[in-house]
């Protein structure tokens, strides 16, 4: 019986000749021998070896050309001092040889004095041995004693503000390149007298050239003590140190990018990242310092915070430049689910009965978690020593920092650090105690915690800001070129500035896909537009990934902080974010429709409708917004009572009057969108608010009285205009407005003393006809634009008055009101009109209150029609 | 030599329908119906040479049309042909043959088949068989065909070899499309190596006490690259086991290859079987050819890629559903 199954019986012929034909043949078939593997991880370690000779002898090299550098400067510094030193040897000299010279000339004009004092003077400046070893002897004392004075002064600093410092800490101040350069030339010039000294005393007499030389240097030494000694004393603030820091960092961020030689390899990557990882300890460890030292906490901390929120911006530029895969990005280990991982490793695993081998994917954001580490323990300290101006200066740069991330498409990594400032302001506003607002309190701690939160939540909105402009550079002509690009055989030209992880991603995917493509076929078959098609996906798929997060941070940034500060009773903080979210509310309304437009204009590359394509869920986007600004708004409303009480001081934002705007326009929006909920839960407090800022304006100092009345008089017609649209939008929508209006007005009479009174009153400035232009008059004329606008909307107004020739497609609204309404192509009647002959009519019917001819006309207009239709 | 069948009827056939694996001589392929990759091309090719025929969906069924000058020529093609099933029908007889044919074809490069003519006794020739030649024995020299037959003699480990002489007139030999002749054997083995060693022998030993510095995603891409190299002139995907180094569109790029490679193959096995009928017809007096209806060709497939190309489709489904 045979086996079923049998053995290749290929000759050795046969393989040879496959081998010889096929490449990818023999790699496998060799692949399939340990001893391959042997010899191919033998040939790597030596390749590795070769290359790290090749990395040291070029690190090597670098640090030499500092080390030439710091000489350099050491020696510029006292160049100058020496050339006017030599310059003025030269004069003097030039002049003595000159006057020798012409001696015999002079002679006769010379008083005998000063012959006999040149004579003698010339007889003592022989060049002799003695001279020497007079010159030799100071010089190597004066070597000796700015060595011991810089050596002294650098023990002074580390026993003083480097005491309880980390080794790592210490070591970047003995990196110092410039006094070590110092130290070198003073040693030189030492050692040099030393050996001329005993040349003497052997008998040899040195050159001028070695004269020469030592005065340089013994000037040269005396200037650079004085700058050495001036930088010393600036160690004594470790912040000064960032430099070594930074530029470290920045050289192995470089190294791990296309830019540097090593990019490729795994090892060099591993090797830059520990590098880095090691100089952002050295980071921590010096902030450390700094914030235990009580002088140095304010500058020095932030100059550190600003440094690496600086690195960080180069940073994300760079991070681009990396392969998603390479070992610069720390590894996690994510465990595999057994019921999902291939046969392949389920029955190895089981055979060899070991666990699945983890899943190992990159950290993209492990410098970031980094430095947000870094950062958070900074603002601890700030806030801790209350030293909230540094603060606000570090919120400041951050919040262009998010901005400039969030172009770059850097939205994950905006959001990271964005968290750490959120929540350090977060736990700071909580915890503040808001003094009394009185302008005799030191109000500047306050100040500036509102400034920080509305830098905090800046932040947050410029995010959105950074991505739209990020948005804006990705059109489709972008998208060809990069895929073109990525098409190239040079791996260098997928990495790109400015592109979101997502889409390089994809394009080192797509490279690999057209590699194997070369390798089996011998050119590329995948076409462009199918590339196009899945480049311009997975730059959708980051969107769609990014305005969800947005979305989410939007709720928590504004409503639950604004929720939970409220719970606190921190009302104006409260306040402040609420403000800042009406402000987010809006900008994110209004972008995101420009992004669904954006988006819109991508979906043009979509090529494969059996490709799944991101379908964006823009109306439940905008959902989500409206309500969460629904949610501040009611929010807002409940905190009229504080808002009115707070003093009104020069210097702070008009928070009244700001939610007087905001509640009265929102009860036109209510009504215009028909929800009647919020209209409900908003007007009574408007109707407080108005009344409010109708006593706020009787404190005014105007001397005019028709402009003072005309003041007094806005925010009640505000009152009647909202309240008679109340009554059309009942008419137009079938809704139910009017009722919220007429408890309102009915509860807040049923409690006046004279209520005639008070009613004559309120007529009368809430009918007020104002001749003069006031702030609130141009926000009435666009409500009643507004109102226009929906009416011809619907085709309810009449213009066929003006556009005989038009044909008419006017419909006829069953509403009395509304038909006397669009009567024509204007409004004539004004809702506040419309308000006082309908909810006092019984007033004017029995002669109780006086209203103008205009007004009296309309309120029969409107009786008439009743009694038509009561006849009818 | 003729031989009398259990019908009484007289056999012309000189092929003998066996064969012994164990003779070195012989061209044994066995292995590549057993070894990994190789048996699952063999397999997809023999499945999808012909779509299964499928009574119910007669709407886009294809059709086999046979143009003849006598009505019983059907059934002597029916009766010619083996079926596993005893079915008879035009088109299942000829599923069964195309199966098969093309199944030898992907294993030895070349299918012959036998004419066998069965006569009365008054040498009236009554029916044909279509018979498979041994394929690890066939011998073609120049324009001469044999058989190699080994015989086992009583010492039983000797085999005593012989060689049968095939009249040129009752061979039918089925050959691969042009372009697959001389890659054939190089492609097939590279299957079976990388069928046999899906994981190197080395390697699961490895796992326990690693010695090797083994990398099972090298040699696994490794594998996919060899797969896809050996058979990149018929575009044959492998199953899609393993795409994951690979776009879609190459994928269906690599199908359509494929789909077009079965066409021609196809059209290949009919030109000879009709070359047969021909034979036949002219030694009992008949015409008949036979043409499919309703199936794509190899142009087919051409217009499909191009427009696979250019990206004149909405779906990939377009391109492809033609050939399903």
């Amino acid at each position: 019986m045979h086996s079923p199954i049998r053995k290749s019986k290929s000759s050795k012929r046969e393989t040879l000749l496959r081998w010889l034909r096929s490449r990818e043949q023999r790699s496998v078939e060799l692949q399939s021998h340990g001893l391959y593997w042997k010899m191919l991880s033998k040939a790597r370690l030596l390749a590795f070896s070769s290359r790290r000779t090749d990395f040291k002898i070029r690190w090597s090299l670098r640090e030499r050309k500092e080390w030439t550098l710091a000489r350099i400067l050491v020696v510029r510094g006292f160049i100058k001092p020496l050339l006017f030193a030599l310059i003025s040897v030269f004069v003097i000299e030039m002049g003595a040889y000159l006057l020798m010279q012409n001696k015999s000339h002079l002679k006769p004009y010379t008083p005998e004095t000063v012959i006999r004092v040149w004579d003698s003077l010339k007889a003592f400046l022989k060049a002799d041995p003695t001279s020497y070893r007079v010159l030799l002897g100071p010089l190597i004392t004066v070597s000796g004693a700015f060595l011991g004075l810089y050596f002294t002064a650098l023990n002074v600093l580390l026993s003083s503000t480097y005491k309880q410092v980390t080794s790592d800490v210490r070591t970047l101040i003995m990196r110092d390149k410039l006094g070590n350069a110092y130290i070198q030339i003073v040693a030189f010039t030492g050692a040099y007298s030393v050996i001329l000294f005993g040349l003497i005393v052997i008998g040899y007499m040195p050159s001028f050239g070695s004269l020469i030389l030592l005065i340089t240097l013994g000037v040269g030494e005396v200037y650079c003590f004085i700058s050495q000694w001036r930088r010393v004393t600036q160690f004594f603030d470790p912040s000064t140190l960032v430099f070594y820091l930074s530029k470290d960092l920045t050289r192995w961020i470089e190294e791990a990018t296309t830019k540097g030689r090593w990019w490729l390899d795994a090892s060099f990557q591993a090797h830059f990242q520990k590098q880095a990882e090691q100089t952002l300890n050295t980071y921590r460890n010096l902030i450390i310092t700094v914030r235990r030292e009580e002088h140095l906490r304010s500058q020095s901390l932030i100059k550190l915070s600003n440094s690496l929120l600086t690195l960080i911006s180069v940073y994300e530029f760079q991070k681009n430049l990396i392969p998603s895969q390479s070992k610069w990005f720390k590894t996690i280990f994510h465990h595999k689910d057994w019921l999902t991982t291939s046969d392949m490793e389920t029955s190895i695993a089981t055979q060899t009965g070991t666990a699945l081998f983890p899943k190992e994917t990159p950290d993209l954001l492990w410098i970031e978690k980094e430095i947000g580490k870094i950062i958070d323990f900074a603002l601890k300290g700030f806030f801790e020593e209350s030293d909230l101006l540094n603060a606000l200066a570090l919120f400041q740069h951050f919040q262009n920092v998010t901005k400039n991330l969030a172009r770059n498409h850097s939205i994950d990594e905006a959001l990271l650090l964005f968290r750490i400032i959120k929540v350090n302001t977060e736990k700071h506003s909580k915890t503040f105690n808001i003094p009394n607002l009185a302008a005799e309190n030191d109000l500047d701690p306050l100040r500036f915690t509102l400034a920080l939160v509305d830098f905090s939540t800046l932040s947050f909105i410029n995010m959105l800001l950074g991505l739209i402009e990020g948005t804006e550079r990705m059109d489709a002509k972008v998208f060809t070129s990069i895929t073109e690009s990525a098409s190239q055989n040079n791996i260098k030209s997928l990495y790109k500035p400015g592109l979101p992880r997502k889409v390089l991603q994809q394009l080192e995917s797509g490279k690999r896909y057209l590699d194997f493509e070369r390798v089996v076929e011998g050119k590329a078959i995948t076409p462009q537009w199918y590339q196009l098609q899945l480049v311009t996906l997975s730059y959708l798929r980051f969107l769609e990934s990014v305005l969800k997060s947005l979305l989410v941070e939007l709720e928590k940034v504004f409503l639950d902080e604004a929720r939970s500060l409220v719970e606190e009773k921190k009302y104006l903080i409260a306040i402040h974010v609420i403000e800042r979210g009406f402000e987010a509310c809006n900008k994110f309304s209004i972008h995101f429709g420009g992004l669904q437009r954006y988006c819109a204009g991508l979906d043009q590359t979509r090529k494969l409708t059996d490709i799944p394509w991101v379908n964006f869920p823009w109306e439940d986007y905008q959902k989500k917004i409206a309500n969460i600004h629904q949610e501040l708004l009611l929010l807002f409303s409940t905190l009229l009572g504080p808002i009115i009480k707070l003093p009104k001081i020069d210097d702070f934002p008009d928070h009244f009057g700001h939610a007087y705007t905001v509640l009265t326009d929102e009860c036109l929006k209510a009504m215009i969108s028909g929800n009647e909920e919020l209209f409900k839960k908003i007007f009574p407090v408007m109707f407080v608010a108005a009344l409010e800022a109708h006593d706020r304006q009787k404190k005014l100092e105007i001397v005019d009285i028709e402009t003072k009345f005309g003041f007094l008089a806005d925010s009640i017609i505000d009152l009647f205009d909202l309240s008679g649209y109340a009554l059309i939008f009942d008419e137009l929508d079938e809704r139910d407005f009017w009722s919220t209006v007429q408890d309102a007005w009915d509860k807040y009479l049923a409690s006046a003393t004279d209520r005639i009174a008070l009613i004559k009153l309120l007529v009368t400035f809430g009918t007020h006809r104002q001749f003069l232009a006031f702030p609130r008059s141009t926000t009435r004329s666009a409500w009643q634009g507004q109102l226009q606008r929906i009416l011809r909307q619907r085709g309810l107004m009449r213009e066929d008055m003006f556009y005989s020739e038009r044909p008419s497609s006017r419909k006829e609204h069953s509403s009395k009101i509304i038909q006397m309404l669009t009567r024509s192509i204007m409004l004539h009647e004004k809702a506040r009109e419309l308000f006082v002959v309908t909810y006092f009519k019984d007033e004017i019917q029995k002669g109780e209150i006086e209203i103008r001819s205009d007004i009296r006309s309309l309120y029969e207009t409107l009786n008439e029609e009743d009694a038509d239709e009561k006849e009818i | 030599m003729k031989r009398k069948s259990k019908t009484g009827l007289t056999s012309s056939q000189k092929s003998i329908p066996f064969y012994n694996g164990d003779d070195p001589h012989l061209n044994d392929k066995s292995q590549y119906y057993y070894a990994g990759e190789a048996s699952m091309l063999i397999d997809d090719v023999q499945l999808s040479i012909l779509p299964f025929p499928d009574r119910s969906r007669d709407d886009d069924e294809y059709d086999i049309k046979l143009t003849a000058s006598d009505a019983t020529v059907e059934t002597l093609i029916i009766d010619a042909i083996e079926s596993q099933y005893g079915r008879e029908d035009l088109r299942y007889s000829l599923y069964e043959f195309f199966k098969q044919c093309a199944g030898v074809l992907m294993a030895y490069g070349q299918a012959a088949y036998e004419i066998v003519y069965l006569s009365t006794n008054e040498g009236k020739i009554d029916s044909v068989r279509l018979s498979l030649i041994a394929p690890s024995g066939f011998i073609t020299k120049r324009v001469k065909f044999q058989q190699y037959q080994s015989t086992p003699t009583a010492e039983g480990s000797n085999q005593r070899g012989s060689f049968i002489n095939l009249p040129a007139e009752s061979v039918l030999l089925f050959k691969l499309p042009e372009n697959m002749r001389a890659r054939h054997d190089e492609m097939m083995q590279s299957l079976v190596f990388v069928g046999e060693n899906i994981v190197p022998k080395f390697a699961i030993a490895n796992m326990v006490n690693p010695t090797v510095p083994f990398s099972h995603d090298d040699y696994s891409l490794s594998r996919s690259i060899a797969v896809a190299k050996a058979t990149k002139h018929i575009g044959w995907n492998a199953r899609n086991y393993r795409n994951e180094h690979r776009f879609e569109h190459y994928v269906w790029h690599r199908q359509l290859i494929f789909y077009k490679f079965l066409c021609i193959l196809r059209e290949g096995i009919l030109r000879t079987l009709n070359e047969g009928l021909t034979r036949i017809g002219s030694r009992m007096g008949f015409t008949a050819e036979l043409s499919f209806e309703n199936l794509p060709t190899a142009n087919d497939a051409d217009s499909a890629l191009e427009k696979l190309h250019k990206g004149n489709l909405k779906t990939f489904n377009d391109v492809l559903k033609s050939f399903r």
